[in-house]
This record gives structure tokens, C-alpha cells and sequence, in this order.
């Protein structure tokens, strides 16, 4: 299976023109002013689009049981403040997890080692709360477990 | 080549309905003769959609990230589409949009630029949260069912069948000229409902 990622720049899908100017109905707006580290959180049009990249200590399923409990946070704190829940959401990836293989005579055996963390990358898009309270609850329910690429 | 516009709000269950579909296609061409090129459009600094989709199946999964194809970055769709008829001309090329996109915009400007291309669009709802959404996401949702072709209503097992023939009927105020088709994205889809999409 290809997973071709043509983000990137000059191959097309991301070359910042237009081919022509076409009126819509709704003309979305963007903001971007808030600080772009692990935890971000920018407008689009009436949503507010929270980011974030985590690197949450223990194997897949310490790591998911982690993610989950802060993620479901996030949703109460979101809700709490009369903000509606558009989808919070993440990506969780084990990282470190080994497998030693070991071979004597004729018999094959495979021992696997759980990673020593995960990373997750994720984004909650609400609505109807001010882009500073997502940001304050974000890195409120993350802000321990962030990831510095 | 054919494009599929997947719209519909967020939650609403476009990538578990795309990914049934995906294997549709994979499953009627077991010898990979139908090619699809699925397009993945999300705001925020990271996508999650196309690590899912990517994980399953023998299909090419394209990302559109940081912009709304709806808006800022329809040039680069146009650009994109063209870009992969040129190279790739698949048999269908699949829109999976943001759940803040208006499908039917999108489908004006490609047409715009593409009048030859054939151009559907499927939006899909989330049968239990549309009565609680409806007003305060109210200059969306109804804008998203725009002119669809196919409308579906996901998520009708968490809602009895009252609910979801109010629901049902709400929608149809906005649209009463799609198909519909009530699913249950978390079960196997009819194959219907998935050439009613492709038309």
C-alpha cells in the first residue's frame, strides 16, 4: 500500500496558489495566534482547533489507559465551560517495543519486549469556548506528557 | 476518473463509513484493477484520519493538512486533482473533507475548474447527536447537506427508531432530494449504500 504525502512542497497539493478566485457562500476564516509548540490551538472559522503531541511514559497499554483518562478530561473540561465537542482524537504509536530472537538447532523462539513509552498525536476541535480556554485546558490535561520533536 | 466528496460534521463517522467502502472497492477488484486515490483533508497541526485509512487497505492516501480545502486551499486541490489524473487517473479518486468543510462548494469549485470531471457528493450525520447540534452548529450542518446526492445516517443503533425517524425527518427539511440510507458504521455496510455513493 503507497502512502504518498503530497503535502510536502512542490508536487502540487500544497503550492500556495490559486487557480483562480471563486466566490463561496462561506468564506472560512483561519487565525494562527497561538504559540506552534506540542500543544497549539488555532481558529477556523467558528472552530477551535487544539494540537498536540504527546510522549506518555509505559507500554501500549499503560499509554492508552493514560491517553484515554486525559482525553475524556479534556472532553469534561471543554463541556464544563459550555463548549461543544466537534471530535477529540488521537493517534497512539508504541515506540521501543523489541523482539530478541533466539535460534537453537532447528527451533525458533521470539521473545517480545514491551516499549518503554508511547508517542500520541491528536487534536480536540470544539466550538463555542474562547481559543486561550482551550489552550489553558490542553495544556492542563497534557502538559506533563508533551513531546519537543 | 470519478471524485467522491465525503462531508459531513465531525464525529459523524466519514472515516468508518470510507473505510467500509475502501474495502468494497478492494473487495469487487481482488485484482487491484480499480485504482483509488483517497485524499484526506484535516485541520489542525497534525492529521489522524490518514493514519487510520493508511493502516488499511491497498489504496493511495494523499494529505491535505493546516487548511480546509473548502476555502483556503481549493487551489491546491485543483492543482492536486489535476496533478493526480495526470500522473495516477485512477478509477475514483475519494474526498474524505474537514467536518467543518461545505461539500457542495468544494464540488462548485472543482467544477469550476474541472467541468469534465464527474463529481458526487455523500454526506454523512451522526443520528445521536444531531437534535443536540442542530442549533448551536446551525449555520453548518444544514449547509453541509447542500445539494448532496447521498445523505447518510450514521449511528442509528444508539437511537431507537422514533429518534431516528425524527431525525430523519429534520434533515430531510434541508434535503429531501438525496438518497438516504441509515447505517451503522461499526457493522457491516449494505453494498448499496456504497453504489448509491459511487452512482
Amino acid at each position: 500500500m503507497d502512502t504518498d504525502n503530497l503535502d510536502d512542497c512542490g508536487n502540487g497539493l500544497n503550492e500556495h496558489e490559486h487557480d483562480h478566485d471563486h466566490e463561496h457562500e462561506h468564506d472560512h476564516e483561519h487565525e494562527h495566534e497561538h504559540e506552534h509548540g506540542p500543544i497549539s490551538v488555532d481558529t477556523h472559522e467558528t472552530s477551535i482547533v487544539g494540537a498536540y503531541k504527546l510522549k506518555i511514559p509505559g507500554g501500549k497499554d499503560e499509554a492508552e489507559a493514560i491517553l484515554d483518562e486525559r482525553m475524556r478530561l479534556v472532553a469534561k473540561e471543554v463541556t464544563e465551560l459550555g463548549g461543544i465537542i466537534g471530535h477529540i482524537k488521537a493517534v497512539l504509536t508504541e515506540q521501543g517495543r523489541s523482539v530478541m530472537i533466539s535460534i537453537t538447532e532447528d527451533e525458533s523462539n521470539k521473545r517480545y519486549f514491551d516499549g518503554d513509552s508511547c508517542n500520541a498525536d491528536g487534536v480536540a476541535i470544539v466550538f463555542l469556548i474562547k481559543p486561550e480556554q482551550l489552550l489553558d485546558i490542553l495544556n492542563k490535561c497534557f502538559g506533563d506528557i508533551v513531546r519537543e520533536d | 476518473m470519478k471524485l467522491l466528496i465525503m462531508g459531513g460534521f465531525l464525529g459523524s463517522g466519514k472515516t468508518s463509513v470510507l473505510l467500509q467502502l475502501a474495502k468494497y472497492l478492494s473487495a469487487k477488484s481482488p485484482e487491484g484493477d480499480v485504482q483509488v486515490v483517497i485524499i484526506e483533508n484535516e485541520i489542525g497541526e497534525v492529521g489522524v484520519d490518514d493514519k487510520v485509512l493508511s493502516g488499511n487497505g491497498s489504496y493511495s492516501v494523499t494529505n491535505m493538512f493546516s487548511g480546509c480545502v473548502c476555502c483556503t486551499m481549493s487551489g491546491e486541490l485543483v492543482s492536486g486533482l489535476n496533478k493526480i489524473k495526470r500522473e495516477i487517473d485512477p478509477q475514483l479518486v475519494i474526498l474524505e473533507t474537514t467536518g467543518v468543510a461545505f461539500p457542495h462548494n468544494i464540488r462548485e469549485t472543482i467544477q469550476y475548474s474541472m467541468p469534465d470531471l464527474e463529481c458526487r457528493v455523500c454526506c454523512v450525520t451522526d443520528a445521536k447527536r444531531w437534535n443536540r447540534l442542530l442549533i448551536p452548529m446551525g449555520n453548518l450542518l444544514p449547509d453541509q447537506l447542500d445539494r448532496a446526492d447521498v445523505i447518510i445516517i450514521n449511528k442509528v443503533d444508539k437511537v431507537d427508531q422514533a429518534e431516528a425517524d425524527q431525525v430523519e425527518q429534520s434533515i430531510r427539511k434541508f434535503n429531501d432530494t438525496a438518497a438516504f440510507f441509515r447505517i451503522c458504521a461499526n457493522e457491516t455496510i449494505d453494498t448499496k449504500v456504497f453504489e448509491a455513493m459511487l452512482g
